[in-house]
């Protein structure tokens, strides 16, 4: 019982932390809180009887910790229900943990250093967009379309692609990147820089995602709607990370990763594995891009350029590689930190680079590495 | 008569810019056979199972794996056949556990795809099982201690359990034909007598296996090959029982050097 206490104490005194996180804005009590969040994960690091007790504790209790951990996730915007924009923040969030797990199958298990994240996003956002205002598709039928366009791109950009290898490879991505976003600013079908405007809302029977959601006399912004729809799909997405990290195919990328002419010599075809790795970010990317589109309901080039693939990269490096729970953190880490810091603003890239270098001398593996497979 | 031959090379040559790394070679070796292959450094021995696993083309010549040309194939098509190897030097994967590694050495035998990983995840999670439950008695085949030491990275193994893992590695799929580059490379004595007993009992335990092996301590050659083929600047230069071609000349020269006239003096 002392047990389940202590560990709840702990998840609520976490909670409250991130909780105060997201709605104080003054910088001061931001750098406090941000403090105290390092100094508890700093305590229970160091403190090795802690550490070893608390460890000991959650795989025991593993199903309370991670159930109380979801229904704070599920109360969030209850709790924000006076900060509108806080939601819209932790929506964004979402949105990037979906293209970092993706990316994950990438830099994490497979080591290809792929920087198409913008053009894949883009794909997926303007396939959803251009058919919904044309065809006047449903959103639930475009969210796959969307994911299968970008993958379909993927596809033919990865098969070529595999060819080259290391930098060659991710300077492909890079143009890749920058193609796209030129196209999408010149092509006339795409709506050039104006973008495309009016992406209806979408519906759950009568229930539209522009109107806010009325519980017990309370009434939650509408942002909440897309923060549950994107709190549903990145749990898709780790769903499926996890699967495939147990799996042949996720045991196949980690052989490339370490060496691809052993991995080769175990009867892996190394050229199909990474498309398939390729085809699989980018399905995922295309999914978050639909998801995004109908949430902003306007887009334009200007979300999709080389910024984003830089921003994603810096989850995953500072999340964990191989990681799943580390790329969450890092999702949330990378998308609230620049918030909270609108002094940094026009230095965004310059920080994030400055960031990526820290980790890499630091904590090459990202906050949290990766961790054996365990079978049983 | 190439029907009791497993592998045969014929004129088997590659040139690296200038250099004939590997020079005309024929090979004969039956299935069930454990060959020693040696030759001073630099003959052409890493080489040759190089251009046998695929990783490089030949110019000119045939190698035939069960009576068929298997030139211009992929590495992992040849794997899939039969044919797995170990590298000199070591190329395990690393930064993952010794028993992924074993279960990496499995791929060709499992059959999941895709859509079971997403779907169906029932048949992905006991064709998981069972091969760590088999990738641990490969382990444990070994020594018990490394079975135990299974779930340590593999950089954090020592230097013989990593050897040993990479050919559990090699044993996972199991292959018609074990290529070993070097197995007992920087091993003690008492290391390499144990894994020269290990190599015999992976024979006792499967009759059919053949086994190439390269190798430097010609002790091991010596108790171990049914056969010897002896490489010198990418030349064949000697076949037969090690106790035949240890008394060639041919083979003594390329070893030691030539005697020449005032080499007494």
């Amino acid at each position: 019982m002392f047990e389940i206490g202590l560990l709840i104490f702990i998840e609520t005194l976490f909670f409250v932390l991130v909780y105060l996180f997201i709605i104080l804005e003054k910088t001061y009590s931001i750098l406090g809180i941000l403090g105290g969040i390092i100094l508890l994960s700093i305590l229970i690091n160091k403190v090795n009887r802690l550490h070893s007790f608390l460890s000991e504790c959650f795989s025991k209790y593993k199903t309370i910790a991670i159930l109380y951990g979801i229904i704070f996730i599920l109360a969030l915007p209850i709790l924000l229900w006076e900060y509108p924009y806080q939601i819209f923040i932790l929506f964004n969030a979402g949105l990037f943990a979906i293209l970092a797990l993706g990316l994950n199958w990438q830099i994490g298990s497979t080591n290809i250093v792929n920087f198409a994240t913008g053009a894949s996003f883009a794909t997926g956002a303007y396939t959803s967009a251009l058919l919904s205002i044309h065809l006047g598709l449903s959103f639930w039928i475009l969210l796959p379309i969307g994911g299968m366009a970008a993958a379909g791109i993927g596809f033919i950009l990865g098969l070529p692609c595999m060819k080259a290898k290391t930098y060659y490879l991710s300077l492909v991505t890079i143009a890749f990147t920058l193609i796209v976003y030129l196209l999408l600013n010149n092509l006339r079908w795409t709506g050039g820089p104006d973008g495309i405007a009016d992406i209806p809302f979408p519906k759950i029977v009568n229930h539209s995602f522009g109107s806010p959601i009325r519980l017990f006399g309370l009434e939650i912004p509408f942002q909440a709607n897309f923060y549950y729809l994107a709190i549903f799909l990145v749990a898709l997405t780790f769903f499926v990370d996890k699967r495939l990290r147990y799996s042949r195919i996720g045991l196949a990328w980690n052989a490339i990763r370490n060496d691809e002419v052993a991995a080769e010599c175990q009867g892996i075809n190394v050229t199909y594995s990474k498309v398939m790795s390729f085809s699989l970010n980018f399905f995922f990317d295309g999914v978050a891009g639909t998801l995004f589109a109908f949430c902003m309901s306007h887009i334009s080039p200007e979300s999709f350029t080389f910024n984003v693939s830089v921003t994603v990269i810096t989850i995953v490096i500072v999340g964990g590689m191989d990681n799943a729970v580390g790329i969450l953190f890092g999702a949330l880490l990378m998308t609230l930190i620049p918030e909270k810091f609108q002094v940094f603003q026009n230095y965004r890239m310059l920080i994030f680079g400055f960031i990526i270098l820290i980790m890499l001398r630091l904590r090459p593996k990202g906050l949290f590495p990766q961790t054996v497979r365990k079978y049983d | 008569m190439e029907n009791d031959h497993v592998l045969i090379t014929e004129d088997l040559t590659i040139n690296f810019g200038g250099l004939r790394a590997v020079d005309g070679v024929d090979i004969y070796i039956k299935k069930g056979e454990i060959v020693g292959l040696i030759g001073p450094n630099g003959s052409g021995k890493s080489t040759f199972f190089n251009l046998i696993t695929g990783i490089y083309k030949p110019n000119k010549g045939r190698i035939l794996f069960e009576g068929e040309n298997i030139i211009g194939e992929k590495p992992y098509q040849i794997t899939r056949r039969g044919i797995a190897r170990t590298f000199q030097n070591g190329r395990l994967f690393a930064d993952i556990s010794a028993l992924d590694n074993v279960i990496i050495g499995m791929y060709t035998k499992q059959k999941t795809n895709l859509l079971d990983t997403v779907l169906r995840y029932r048949r992905v999670k006991t064709e998981l099982q069972e091969g760590a439950k088999s990738a641990m008695e490969l382990l444990a085949f070994f020594s018990n201690e490394l079975k135990d030491n299974c779930l340590k990275l593999v950089v954090d193994l020592p230097h013989t359990d990593r050897k040993r893992v990479e050919i559990c590695r090699a044993l996972a799929s199991n292959p018609k034909i074990l290529l070993l580059d070097e197995p007992t490379g920087g091993m003690s004595p008492e290391e390499t007598e144990r894994l020269m007993q290990d190599i015999r009992k992976i024979k006792e335990q499967n009759e059919d296996i053949t086994i190439i092996i390269i190798e430097h301590d010609m002790s091991v050659i010596e108790r171990v090959a049914d056969s010897v083929y002896v490489l010198n600047y990418g030349k064949k230069i000697a076949e037969g029982p090690f106790s035949v071609i240890s008394k060639e000349t041919k083979v003594i020269e390329a070893y030691l050097g030539e005697e020449t006239e005032d080499a007494e003096t």
